[in-house]
């Protein structure tokens, strides 16, 4: 394969990761709702994934670096798990929060 | 000009331009919706950069089951389905209701924030050496001895072995936590919010076998093609998924202890390759003989396949299933 065109790619490839998690970021810092910032995260470790799977076909002579895409099929399985787990807090977070709004006297989670 | 260049650059303004949207779209329904497409342009860029193992499993974990996961929550914190989703429950879901909404500053402060680390990472990309293949060498030199021919499967469960054990061990604690978080101690009285018809049950009754061959099918690929325990386990989990909104019997039905010797099967079997190869003379821990590893990995990518399977179909099931009154 033309070398030249591999770089070209390598280098659209890693601007657009670089790109996915400065977005992410962003989202995360601004946005407030919580089931939002669960997508942000998800988008920056999309950008994460991007960037190394870049790599691994970048240094490629006749098949791509298969560490990094280990790596990246192990994120990919532990971000799944951590995104369900930070949705059963949000859900958990909204559940508290409803019943501190129905409390007549607002005292029962009213620690701030 | 050539195609493949232009392929590249209507994929990447789809991926920069879907996940823009889905930070920024007001309606959160929108956002969910964009973010399923958000994993399936992401997969096709994995098969674009050769890696279809990750596609595979991007295209179901990442559109699929992120998808769902989000689906489920939405619906629990909105259950009387009204679109306005942001403005209500905005107010609801955050950790500090008294802070007032983020100003100019905030904006501003972020903005720095961001710009400055893309900067610092566009420095780290082009700091990269201009030669070099990696591992790939290594990887190719040592493959004949590693039991199994396809690099992926090599590196995942003999050469980086340790990683996918502790990975097996995140799934678990995953799944322990969302049992505390949602004051479980299983999944039986979990049931589907709506009653599944007819047609959806004879559907995947039929369904069925055929995803069985799958998941054998991706299995037995693993050995020397893409495929593996991870795309087989993704695709167990969406049977069980799929057999428990239909009606089925599904893991809800499993007793407790069944459901947790499942739950950690994966992770147990890995421990136990470690003991013995640790208390084996003239080996290293987790080295495995090179004429009992082929046997060795595919009793482990089994156990793997139904923990990942069980694991991934209890975080969907806890998130959308509700108790019966």
């Amino acid at each position: 394969m033309d070398l030249s065109m591999v770089m070209s790619t390598f280098f659209l490839y890693s601007l657009a990761a670089m790109l996915l998690v400065g977005m992410g970021i962003y989202g995360l810092l601004t946005r407030r709702h919580l089931l939002r910032k669960v997508m942000a995260l998800n988008v920056i470790a999309g950008g994460v994934f991007l960037l190394l799977i870049t790599t691994a076909y970048r240094n490629q002579e006749h098949f791509p670096d298969p560490v990094p895409q280990a790596m990246v099929l192990t994120g990919i399985v532990v971000a799944i798990s951590a995104t369900g787990f930070a949705l059963a807090l949000v859900r958990r977070i909204h559940q508290r929060m409803k019943d501190a709004k129905t409390d007549p006297f607002g005292e029962k989670w009213d620690r701030s | 000009m050539n195609l493949t260049l232009l392929f590249d650059v209507f994929l990447i303004a789809a991926l920069l331009l879907v996940s823009w949207r889905l930070l920024g779209a007001s309606d959160l329904f929108q956002a969910t919706v964009l973010f399923i497409s958000f994993g399936l342009f992401l997969s096709l860029a994995w098969i674009r950069l050769q890696a279809p193992d990750i596609a595979l499993a991007e295209a179901a974990v990442g559109a699929g089951l992120a998808g769902v996961l989000l689906l489920g929550t939405f619906k629990g914190l909105e259950p009387e389905e009204d679109r306005e989703g942001e403005n209500l429950s905005s107010e609801a879901c955050r950790l500090d209701p008294i802070s007032p909404c983020p100003g100019r500053a905030h904006l501003l402060l972020a903005f720095t924030f961001v710009g400055s680390m893309t900067a610092l990472l566009l420095l780290a990309v082009l700091d990269l050496p201009a030669e070099g293949d990696g591992l790939t060498l290594l990887v190719f030199q040592s493959l004949d001895r590693s039991g199994v021919e396809h690099p992926v499967t090599a590196v995942l469960l003999n050469f980086r072995f340790y990683d996918t054990w502790l990975e097996l061990g995140v799934l678990v604690a995953a799944a322990l936590s969302i049992l505390c978080v949602r004051n479980r101690l299983d999944l039986r009285e979990l049931r589907p919010s709506k009653v599944p018809d007819v047609m959806l049950r004879r559907l995947v009754m039929g369904l069925t076998p055929i995803m069985i061959l799958v998941v054998v099918y991706l299995l037995w690929l693993g050995d020397h093609a893409p495929g593996g325990a991870f795309q087989a386990g993704v695709v167990l989990a969406a049977m069980l998924i799929l057999l428990w909104f239909s009606g089925h019997a599904s893991i809800t039905s499993l007793s407790r202890i069944l459901w947790l010797f499942s739950l950690i099967a994966g992770f147990a079997m890995m421990l136990l390759a470690a003991v013995i190869t640790a208390s084996w003379p003239e080996m290293r821990p987790l080295e495995f003989a090179e004429e009992w590893s082929g046997a060795i990995i595919l009793a482990i990518e089994v156990a793997a396949t139904l923990s990942i399977g069980v694991v991934l179909s209890s975080l969907a099931i806890l998130s959308l299933g509700a108790v019966e009154d």
